[in-house]
This record gives C-alpha cells, sequence and structure tokens, in this order.
C-alpha cells in the first residue's frame, strides 16, 4: 500500500470512473478506477503517463464539495451509443462539514459515475489531499 | 495493486487515443493519412502556393476543424504523426494557427516553434486535463515557471467558455464517452510578433 501526499498537479482525471463518494466527517474517499498519473508522478517511474487501476482519493479537512453532475440518454434505443443530455444536469453540494480553520485548497476533478452514467466536474475544498494506492 | 510503484496497466506514448466517429461532413483531408515524410512535401507545397495553414493536433482519427489539417498518431484522414514530429513537419514560424483538442501530451514547445508570429493556439480541454493547463505540468517541470514567456507565447484567455467556433464539435474519453460541451474550456494563446 501506497500513501501518496500531494503532487495533485500530477494526476490526470478525464478517464477516471468513480464510485460513490464515502464522506466520514470532515473526510471524503472516493474509490476510483483509471486515474492517470504523468511522469513526474512519485508512483510513476516511466516517461509515459500510465493508469492506476484502482485507487482512493481521499480529501482531509473538508470545507466544501460541489458536484456538477450530467447525465447521458442513449443515442437511440437499443445502440448502446450514449450522449451527454442538457437536461440531466443536476447540482450536489456538500456543505455540512464540521467547521475546518485551516487554510484549504481548491482541487479540481472530473470523470465519469456509473450506474447510472454521469459526467462529473467536481470541486473540492480541503486542508489536505492524498492518493491510497 | 501490488510493489511500491504502480506498473502501467495502459499506456499513452504521448498521442491520442481519443475515438472520434467519422462525421463526414468536416473531413479537411479526404485521402489515407500521410506520414510524417510524405506530410513534409504537403506542406511545403502549402506554403509555397501561400494557403492558410491550419492544424489539428489531437485530431483523433478525422478532425472536426473545418479545413483544419488533422494531426495525430491514429489519424486516418491528414497526418499520421505525434507532437514530436511536428517540427520535422512544419518548419519554424509556418503555421497561423493550432487547434488541440482534449489534447494527451505535452505539446507547447512544438506548437509554439512551429506557429507563426501573431498566430493563436487554441487549446479546447476540461479542467482535469492536465496537459490543457499553460503551462502543463511537465513543461512546467522543464522549463519553469516562466515556460510561457520563453516560449515566446502570451496567454490571451484562460479556460474560458467553449469558443463558439467549436460549438458543434464533440469531445470525448478515450473510451469512447462523450464529454459534455460545457465541461470543456478553451484557453487561448498567442505567439509574440
Amino acid at each position: 500500500m501506497n500513501i501518496i501526499s500531494n503532487h495533485f498537479d500530477l494526476l490526470h482525471f478525464t478517464e477516471c470512473i468513480f464510485e460513490k463518494p464515502v464522506i466520514l466527517g470532515e473526510k471524503i474517499i472516493i474509490p476510483t478506477h483509471q486515474l492517470g498519473l504523468l511522469p513526474s508522478h512519485p508512483l510513476n517511474q516511466t516517461s509515459d503517463l500510465i493508469f492506476l487501476p484502482q485507487c482512493c482519493l481521499i480529501f482531509e479537512k473538508v470545507k466544501k464539495s460541489v458536484r456538477q453532475l450530467t447525465g447521458y440518454v442513449e443515442d437511440s434505443p437499443g445502440t448502446g451509443k450514449f450522449k451527454p443530455s442538457e437536461t440531466l444536469k443536476q447540482t450536489v453540494v456538500d456543505d455540512s462539514f464540521p467547521n475546518v480553520d485551516e487554510p484549504v485548497t481548491l482541487f479540481e476533478l472530473e470523470g465519469i459515475f456509473q450506474n447510472p452514467l454521469e459526467w462529473v466536474d467536481w470541486e473540492i475544498e480541503s486542508a489536505a489531499f492524498y492518493l491510497l494506492d | 495493486m501490488s510493489g511500491a510503484i504502480a506498473q502501467p496497466v495502459s499506456k499513452v506514448k504521448y498521442s491520442s487515443r481519443k475515438l472520434v466517429e467519422d462525421r463526414g461532413s468536416t473531413i479537411s483531408n479526404p485521402t489515407a493519412a500521410l506520414n510524417p515524410t510524405e506530410a513534409v512535401e504537403y506542406i511545403a507545397n502549402k506554403i509555397a502556393l501561400s494557403e492558410v495553414i491550419v492544424i489539428d493536433i489531437f485530431g483523433g482519427k478525422i478532425s472536426q476543424i473545418p479545413n483544419g489539417i488533422n494531426v495525430d498518431i491514429i489519424a486516418e484522414s491528414g497526418i499520421k504523426a505525434s507532437v514530436n514530429d511536428l517540427p520535422q513537419i512544419f518548419p519554424t514560424n509556418s503555421v497561423d494557427e493550432i487547434i488541440a483538442s482534449s489534447p494527451q501530451a505535452p505539446f507547447l514547445e512544438q506548437a509554439a516553434q512551429i506557429l507563426k508570429p501573431g498566430g493563436r493556439i487554441y487549446i479546447n480541454a476540461t479542467k482535469g486535463n492536465k496537459f490543457g493547463k499553460v503551462p502543463d505540468p511537465e513543461t512546467r517541470v522543464k522549463l519553469g515557471s516562466d515556460a510561457l514567456e520563453q516560449l515566446g507565447l502570451r496567454l490571451v484567455q484562460d479556460r474560458g467558455e467553449l469558443d463558439p467556433r467549436f460549438a458543434q464539435q464533440s469531445f470525448f474519453r478515450t473510451d469512447g464517452i462523450p464529454i459534455p460541451s460545457s465541461s470543456v474550456k478553451t484557453t487561448i494563446l498567442e505567439k509574440a510578433q
């Protein structure tokens, strides 16, 4: 097991698949698949972008979490091809965290949820971040 | 994952794996894709004819940019080449405009070299796409925080709303799942005169 603090700027999120987040007090745990690691990341000793099949993103001392969700509709029934739907947009705000006195950083994530399929633009303000591999 | 260091399960060797459907109407070069060697002559002819050169890097199999020359390692139309091939194909200061659609690798150094003074780079990318940042993390590590200045680039717009000229374009993850256009932002860079 590896725990990597910070290095958030060396994570590539576009291809991520997120599972339902777990919120425990002031902490958000996000089970994540297909997280991209840039070459300078401590877990990547190659010169290529690599993808972690599974990991957890952990944000501690969270002040706020906002998820902009966009659902998909099937292009034509039975085709298995989906397109984003402007009518299936919703914003989920998690702001019932204990007060955080420390300075927080804005972390921007993106990826998809499955079942139902949704694209998410996710902003989390927290005092600490680490990656659990 | 076992072991101290993650092993690559799938790798992107600085090229686009983007899946782009054939939409037919915006094919910039309907012939089969040129290899880098063939492309050198193709581009030299365009320059000799004083044609405006617009390139769509990471354009996928077929560019969605009208009159844009697709450059992608998976190109089926345009030029099948990687970002690292750009300086071999395009002479320095020869390209009028560069569009980077959902970039999958660092490209600013190569793009800045071939772009004409006064020319612009349009980067269409989601916020979480680290290769859409200016400078991207790797270029920042290599050149420092003043990377843009070193490359002769000026930031005109940083992750603004998707430029209207790209409103009809579709953006995809590498697994083919479309990305909502509302989540794609446009960054504009301009090369110093």
